[in-house]
């Protein structure tokens, strides 16, 4: 795929993906998902739940040719159950509230947006026929669930002990092994507090809609209320445009680094996830090594096979890991580049409209 | 320990009730232009006192001494309560205040003032004042609550400079400062001999009736029970409409201060929460820019750390003044509409003497109707008599009544005068506030953007 100058082109995505609104249909969340070839004006929409999307992975993830690939992390499930919307609810208002926040599932439909674009302008994934029946047709491939048995867990626990404490001959590959290692924990740490600030300013957005009600209230309530009419007027658009402001602020700011913080630390785990592959085929290796070192005579030939073969896996693994990490790595600093110039963008634009409100409302009662 | 006294701290409790006041309160010309001259002007802070957040103290205090008063007249009169210093040790520790006061006044001996004062001393020329003025009808100012919570933390601090930073201490010197400020607003009362001695003596009696265990604590808290009692027990039948209507305006006005301050209070401590959490995501930023390979992304996350550092420092000022100029505000004003309930009382309790005199003549006069059935004319004259002098107490006991109520009358008045303008300054400050802080965050983003944009 590279050119004379021995640069990788860079891979055009077949389609660019919408996921245009999420409803719920009984206990299943469906999801609208719009696609567009490149180079058509018709958009295709089809229908689907969050396990294809988990089947759509599990298959990208089990097919040929994806050695080292850096796979992007599952989007979170969609929430259904009245307790997860207690807990939202709990969040994003804080304290015993009698209403509880709608279900909004604005953020999972970006986060699946993303993934699937993700998916799409991969190299080695865009153009897979899964990928593209899965965006395509009509009809959900059959649902087979992934099942992850305690097995499965418990090899992977023991796996992760070995491999960690696996010495990579390769420096830069440990030394990548090491940040990765840092950059979890990190970016874990940053994407959660950053979520804590979210959930604060829609606390605050409610806490000024309290008092925008209980004004409005007591002005009808009580022949003289607390505050004249004549204060109450500005004092009230700018309570509400305070209310306002913290919600939007929240919201942009969740849709602009909050979403790329919690992608990035998913994709930091899938990074890990890939790394330790290739040290677990070097572990292999070394096992086929000693084999072969050991091996009696008759044995020897079959040994020095399995070596080779090993060697050569290995061997394809750390070439095609490489590209991948630096793809990868490109990827990371452009999104949070974006992320951060969105956010400083948002707000900037909404204190600006605010200053102007909460200016106007200053002037109002300054005048009296 | 005269800081912990339980039974005053009954005193300073906010009672449940409900109030409505007029609100329409229109100036008349020649109080518009006064308004503006002397539209509460906002203190220089002292320069040797560090202590003070000035920022708080140019944007926050509301200067309560010069707003215009019902006569027309100014008290040109400044009190600033700062520097909070812990003296003693152990559990005879206790925070001492330095008091300020700047005043043209000729009724003062100087023009500036300073002395220090503890808290006892607060509480003390509080008791002085209700002993004086409460009977006679005047709203007196009411006293910061005790917090025995505050008192133990500072007791339990281990320097000076630990406990100056308790935020208990900040409410405190806050509260104390709005608390002789209003003392001073009031015509009479700026006047008030006890009053004078607080800001000018070096040295005062300690204030010793403001104990737990002392006589005069006992009393009050009998008199509490009293209060009680005859809240439940004395009922009047009230002719003038005025005050009926006030009472109502009073009970109406309460009801939405508490819900109001309620509300203002679950503001600031949100906004305290998303400072603490601004704080949080800053250090992860700093960690992620410090293990960050590449430069300029690295950079760029070690400088958004600083842009939320300073975010913090917007939402802390933010949630601080929402507090001090608005929170604070309503609930000293609940405490006000407390003390005025107390003087309604005074006046009913005025009234149920006229009404017994009143009584105790019908009686006489009755027996006098007896004696003259009955021919017993011997003893007619001295009946007379009696019936003469008790005739004179009545005229006393109305007297008194109307002379309470007409005072009660103009303080009520010149607490509705004060209260439009302390709200409206309140209103401002938020106002100024919300903007404020606004234009703090365009330029801390501002300042990062270009940032941001190097990074690829």
């Amino acid at each position: 795929m590279a050119d004379a100058n021995g640069i990788a082109k860079q891979f055009q995505p077949p389609f660019t993906v919408k996921v245009l609104s999420a409803a719920k249909n009984g206990e299943v969340v469906e999801f609208f998902v719009e696609s567009t070839k490149i180079a058509e004006e018709r958009a295709n929409v089809v229908i689907r739940q969050h396990e294809d999307f988990v089947w759509l992975l599990h298959c990208l993830q089990t097919m040929e040719n994806v050695t080292s690939v850096i796979f992007p992390p599952l989007p979170d499930r969609p929430m259904t159950s009245l307790q997860a919307a207690e807990k939202k609810t709990k969040k994003q208002v804080g304290g015993k509230p009698s209403i509880l926040v709608g279900d909004d599932y604005g953020v999972n439909c970006k986060a699946n947006e993303k993934f699937l674009n993700l998916l799409l302008s991969h190299p080695r994934l865009g153009n897979s026929s899964v990928l593209q029946k899965f965006i395509r047709e009509k009809e959900a491939p059959p649902r087979v669930k992934v099942r992850r048995g305690i097995f499965g867990v418990l090899t992977k626990v023991v796996d992760d002990i070995r491999v960690s404490n696996f010495k990579d001959s390769n420096q830069d590959f440990q030394q990548t092994r090491v940040s990765n290692e840092e950059n979890i924990k990190d970016m874990k740490q940053a994407a959660s507090s950053f979520q804590k600030i979210v959930d604060t300013q829609h606390r605050i957005s409610n806490a000024y809609t309290e008092i925008y009600s209980l004004l409005q209230q007591m002005a009808v309530d009580h022949a003289t209320p607390v505050f004249s009419s004549q204060l109450t007027s500005p004092l009230n658009e700018a309570i509400q445009h305070a209310s306002e402001l913290s919600n939007v602020s929240a919201t942009n700011s969740q849709r602009s680094l909050g979403s790329t913080l919690h992608l990035y630390a998913g994709y930091s785990q899938s990074q890990h996830d890939m790394l330790q592959k290739r040290v677990q085929k070097a572990i292999e290796l070394d096992g086929a090594k000693r084999n072969y070192e050991k091996a009696k005579p008759q044995k020897k030939t079959q040994a020095e096979n399995d070596m080779r073969k090993l060697e050569n896996e290995l061997e394809v693994m750390t070439s095609l890991a490489k590209p991948e990490l630096e793809r990868f790595n490109r990827q990371r600093i452009l999104a949070l580049q974006a992320g951060l110039t969105q956010l400083a963008d948002s707000e900037i634009k909404n204190s600006r409209d605010a200053v102007a409100v909460f200016a106007k409302s200053c002037s109002c009662v300054q005048q009296m | 320990d005269d800081e912990e006294d339980v039974a005053a701290e009954e005193q300073s409790k906010i009672e449940p009730a409900e109030t409505e006041i007029s609100l329409d309160y229109d100036p008349e010309p020649a109080q518009v232009e006064k308004e503006e001259e002397v539209a509460p002007k906002i203190e220089e802070p002292v320069k040797e006192l560090p202590k003070i957040p000035e920022r708080l103290k140019e944007d926050v205090e509301i200067d309560l001494a010069s707003s215009s008063q019902t006569e027309d007249k100014v008290n040109d009169i400044t009190i600033l309560v700062s520097d909070p210093h812990k003296v003693g040790d152990g559990m005879n520790a206790y925070m001492s205040y330095v008091v300020r006061t700047k005043t043209s006044m000729a009724i003062f001996k100087h023009a500036e003032l300073t002395v220090d004062r503890r808290f006892s001393d607060f509480l003390g020329l509080h008791e002085k004042l209700l002993a004086k003025h409460r009977h006679a009808g005047r709203l007196v100012p009411p006293a910061p609550e005790k917090s025995i919570v505050g008192m133990t933390l500072i007791k339990m601090s281990k320097t000076d400079e630990e406990a100056s930073s308790i935020d208990f201490v900040e409410k405190r010197r806050a509260a104390l400062e709005r608390y002789l400020n209003r003392i001073a607003r009031h015509s009479l009362m700026v006047q008030d001999q006890d009053f004078k001695d607080f800001l000018e003596q070096e040295e005062l009696p300690q204030a010793t009736n403001t104990r737990a265990l002392s006589g005069a604590g006992v009393m009050r808290l009998v008199k509490n029970v009293e209060g009680a009692f005859s809240k439940i027990t004395i009922k009047m039948t009230e002719e003038d409409s005025w005050f009926e209507e006030k009472q109502q305006q009073i009970e109406s006005l309460e009801q939405q201060l508490k819900r109001l301050h309620g509300a203002f209070e679950s503001l600031v401590h949100h906004r305290k929460e998303l400072a603490v959490n601004t704080a949080l995501f800053a250090k992860s930023s700093a960690t992620l820019g410090n293990a960050e390979e590449h430069t300029a992304l690295s950079r760029a996350l070690a400088q958004l750390s600083d842009a939320f550092e300073k975010i913090e420092t917007v939402h802390q000022e933010q949630s601080n003044t929402d507090y001090y100029a608005v929170a604070e505000t309503l609930a000293d004003y609940l405490r006000i509409i407390a003390e005025l309930k107390e003087i309604f009382l005074v006046r009913v309790k005025s009234w149920q003497n006229w009404q017994n005199a009143e009584q105790n003549v019908q009686r006489k006069k009755e027996t006098e109707a007896k004696m003259q059935a009955s021919g017993r004319t011997d003893k007619i004259a001295v009946i007379q008599a009696d019936i003469k002098e008790l005739e004179t107490r009545v005229q006393t006991c109305k007297s008194d009544f109307d002379e309470l109520s007409a005072t009660i009358k103009k303080e009520i008045q010149s607490f509705e005068q004060d209260r439009v303008v302390d709200f409206r300054q309140l209103v401002l400050i938020f106002l100024k506030n919300l903007m404020k802080s606004q234009e703090q965050n365009i330029k801390n983003w501002e300042g990062f953007m270009p940032e941001a944009r190097a990074i690829a």
